[in-house]
């Protein structure tokens, strides 16, 4: 394009690139291709993408997110919810809520998207070695944890007892069903979940997500949790856990907030002196527990 | 460097010699009865015998009987307006079948500043610490900053609503300009003192035939630094406010300055080191988009949107928010203030909320305090 | 049997260190129940005549609706009480209990609960503490259910 400036075409053919964004700025997206999409629930969907050119994409681990560009209508961010061990396909699970979120909910096989990142902070995973791992998620929560359920599944022997608590408003909001129906049945793994509100199909249990902590088997002396859902879920679930025994410094949160650049320069983002796309989205519990105590942070 | 002296004739040579350097020539002019930082091409573009009057909420100019290039403070605008545009393009996006092609431009532009006050000058470093300074850097904000030449003038007069000095960031200039100009008009006699502190700097200045300083102009400067450091009578507290802040985040000042509070973003608008952007995707009838990045303001009630509803709808936490982030999250996120006491934000505040003042109430223990109790003039 | 009901009875939360009572007279109020996977433990608009501390298993607190059949509204496990509408007037049972999987409980006669209590104010203020705290953990677990804190 002629425009009287000195255009450049940024496009990274370099397989040096170790980000999956272009590497003349952080704030201009890395070009994926849509592999594959899989509908998750009524207004929730999973696509997978592969990197456009084959270059190097840097390690992903569990807890991250990416900055996904939808073409012409913005970029959000998304936390990766696949495996992580498999680098070549990233995995995001998004819920059809906002303008971005719905043209990303309608890419289809072979689009292309622009993907940032990716950014933030992980969970713990080397510190929950030797100990019980308690993992709650709540509704579209438990996309951001699952990368830890399957980083557990191929490290089992890592990690001492493994609780999953689930809770969703209803069966049908429910993520990865068939995937929970897997890991239940693995016996080294308790599986619980629960749901707000019952049709008569289900044959589960009905209660908040609280309410399975208490009946989860872990050692409080020796146990790490990981949280993730809306902040008021995580206030509730946090609560609980430590009425339950847990020390509030092995309570791991993923918080959520307005996210504009992924890399702290677009100010939206900040609790109190955190950037939670850069210092988060995973906090340990006592880093942040004073701005829970504090409205419209 | 060494200090020399320059005549008041040879600013325009100073001024051709930087323009004849490549740089495009950014420098303070009467503009709209106001102070504008724009292009110049000569002396005779600056606002000689201008200066200004800016009290909270108001703000004026006044001709007066003078020939002094330097007599105003500081502009509404401020250089991060070149450094870090309030509208800028990321990038254009086209679309082939189901494939996306990304363009962005370089920024091949060499500014040079003429006029940078010693407040502006921390504000422009304390922005050098947020895009350049963390783990990302910001590259658009990189190639403006490193090939700008800043050319930066003492104060000679203080405005009611500047507290550079309780901020530590003026009135002396602190390191990081290319070029420092003292303008004296005294005894009848007009001249510059001028040192250059970069390479840069002493290239441009040894092209100008500048005279050697005598033993009084030192003195000269000093005194007339020592002036303008008496005449600045605001004042922030700054020991301990940190904590003060942060611990008190249902002080009952923030009620109180929150029924004044318009939050109207003029003060974000106007700061210096304010740096928060959004971003908008902009597309054409032919299919064509862009990504652009625009100033943006925690005074925005969409602010802080999440999928569900804003995280601060009340003008109580956005007040606590701006000010809390610039006197105490600021020093955990960068190590230092985000306020430089340039005193914009208290000019160009339509109800002329003063954050000085405003400081001074919320480091009243909440207990102790009364309402009302620091009252706005 | 008696031992197992007694050791069950003196260990849980809401009769532990019971002050102005024996377990003997607690014993003599309840018995062992248990309840086949799909069974109904009671009906809405039943007396309730009983309560149940639920050993195992799984009970569903229910609603019938017209349309969709039953809808369980929360769901009680080991450790948890089984009603409390056998402490208040009319006595009758507002929900229907139903046993989701096969269920073990002791089942706790409340009139004469009630009787030891009328005869004893002093044991029957510090049971209503007890139960209120129950139902104050219900209750707001149902607040929660209420916000939708998954949304």
């Amino acid at each position: 394009m002629q425009l009287g400036y000195n255009w450049l075409i940024y496009m990274d053919n370099d397989s040096n690139s170790i980000m999956a964004f272009n590497r003349h700025s952080p704030l201009i997206p890395g070009i994926f291709e849509v592999k594959s999409k899989s509908k998750e629930t009524h207004d929730t969907w999973s696509i997978v993408l592969n990197n456009k050119e084959p270059c190097r994409v840097e390690t992903f681990n569990p807890g991250q997110f990416n900055m996904l560009y939808a073409y012409g209508t913005g970029e959000i961010p998304i936390s990766i919810s696949g495996d992580c061990s498999n680098q070549k396909y990233i995995v995001h699970t998004i819920r059809d809520v906002g303008k971005v979120s719905h043209a990303l909910c309608n890419l289809k096989s072979g689009d292309q998207v622009g993907v940032r990142g990716p950014f933030g902070t992980t969970w713990p995973m080397d510190q929950l070695k030797g100990k019980d791992v308690v993992i709650i998620g709540g509704g579209i929560g438990l996309a951001p944890i699952r990368p830890v359920i399957f980083h557990i599944l191929e490290n089992r022997d890592d990690y001492n007892r493994v609780a999953i608590a689930y809770g969703a408003r209803a069966p049908e909001e429910m993520l990865y069903p068939t995937q929970i129906m897997d890991w239940r049945s693995h016996l080294d793994m308790q599986v619980r979940v629960t749901v707000d509100s019952a049709s008569p199909k289900w044959h589960g249990q009905v209660g908040v997500v609280t309410t399975l902590i208490p009946r989860l088997n872990f050692n409080p002396d020796n146990t790490a949790a990981l949280v993730c859902g809306p902040e008021i879920m995580i206030r509730f679930a946090v609560k609980e856990l430590i009425s339950n025994g847990i020390n509030p410094d092995e309570i791991w949160v993923s918080m959520e907030r307005n996210m504009k650049c992924g890399i702290g320069l677009s100010g939206h983002c900040q609790m109190g002196s955190m950037f939670v796309c850069k210092d988060g989205p995973v906090f340990n519990y006592m880093d942040v527990e004073r701005y829970f105590r504090i409205k419209e942070l | 460097m060494e200090l020399n002296v320059m005549q008041p004739d040879q600013l325009d040579d100073l001024i051709q010699g930087i323009s004849l350097a490549d740089y495009q020539v950014i420098g303070p002019m009467e503009s709209n009865g106001a102070i504008a930082y724009e292009p110049i091409e000569s002396a005779d573009d600056l606002p000689r015998g201008i200066i200004d009057h800016q009290r909270p909420g108001k703000y004026a100019l006044q001709k007066i009987q003078s020939s002094r290039f330097f007599g105003y403070t500081v502009s509404p605008f401020s250089w991060k307006k070149y450094l870090y545009p309030p509208v800028q393009t990321l990038f254009k996006a086209e679309r082939n079948g189901q494939g996306i092609q990304l363009e962005t431009d370089s920024h091949d532009v060499k500014y040079a500043f003429i006029g940078v006050r010693a407040c502006e000058l921390s504000a422009i470093k304390i922005q050098d610490k947020i895009f350049l300074g963390g783990d990302y850097v910001d590259l658009h904000y990189k190639e403006r900053r490193e090939n700008a030449l800043i050319v930066a003038v003492e104060c000679f007069n203080t405005c009611e609503t500047c507290f550079c000095d309780s901020v530590g960031s003026g009135p002396e200039i602190p390191n990081g300009a290319d070029i420092v100009l003292t303008e004296i008009l005294e005894s009848g006699e007009h001249y510059f003192l001028v040192r250059s502190e970069t390479e840069a700097g002493q290239e441009i200045l040894n092209q100008i035939s500048l005279k050697d300083t005598e033993n009084n102009h030192y003195l000269i400067k000093d005194a007339q630094l020592e002036r303008v450091r008496a005449k600045l009578k605001r004042k922030v507290q700054t020991t301990g406010l940190k904590s003060k802040l942060l611990k008190n985040p249902d002080h009952p000042r923030w009620d109180e300055v929150a029924e004044r509070c318009l939050a109207c973003s003029n003060c974000t608008m106007v700061c210096p080191t304010c740096f928060c952007a959004d971003v908008f995707d902009i597309n054409d009838l032919d299919g064509n988009t862009k990504r652009e990045r625009r100033w943006d303001s925690c005074f925005t009630s969409d602010f802080t949107y999440i999928h569900g509803g804003n995280i601060r709808h009340s003008v109580k936490s956005r007040y606590r928010q701006w000010l809390t982030h610039k006197f105490a999250s600021w020093q955990d996120q960068f190590d230092s203030l985000g306020c430089v006491g340039c005193g914009r934000c208290i000019t160009w505040c339509p109800p002329g909320i003063d954050i000085t003042e405003e400081l001074k109430a919320l480091s009243i223990p909440p207990n102790q305090y009364k309402k009302g109790e620091i009252n706005h003039v | 049997m008696s031992n197992f009901i007694a050791e069950q009875l003196s260990e849980h939360p809401i009769f532990k260190g019971l002050p102005f009572i024996t377990l003997n007279d607690m014993i003599d109020c309840a018995s062992e129940k248990i309840f086949s996977r799909g069974s109904t433990i009671f009906l809405e608009g039943e007396d309730a005549n009983y309560f149940y501390l639920i050993l195992s298993g799984a009970v569903d607190l229910s609603l019938h609706t017209h349309n969709k059949g039953p809808i369980a509204i929360q769901s009680l496990h080991n450790g948890d009480i089984l009603g409390w509408s056998w402490l208040f007037s009319p006595f009758v049972w507002h929900f229907d209990a139903l046993a989701r999987e096969k269920t073990n409980t002791i089942r706790i006669d409340g009139k004469c609960i009630r009787k030891l209590c009328k005869d004893n104010p002093e044991l029957g203020y510090e049971l209503m503490n007890r139960f209120s705290k129950v139902m104050l953990d219900r209750l707001n677990a149902t607040r929660l259910q209420l916000v939708d804190i998954y949304g």
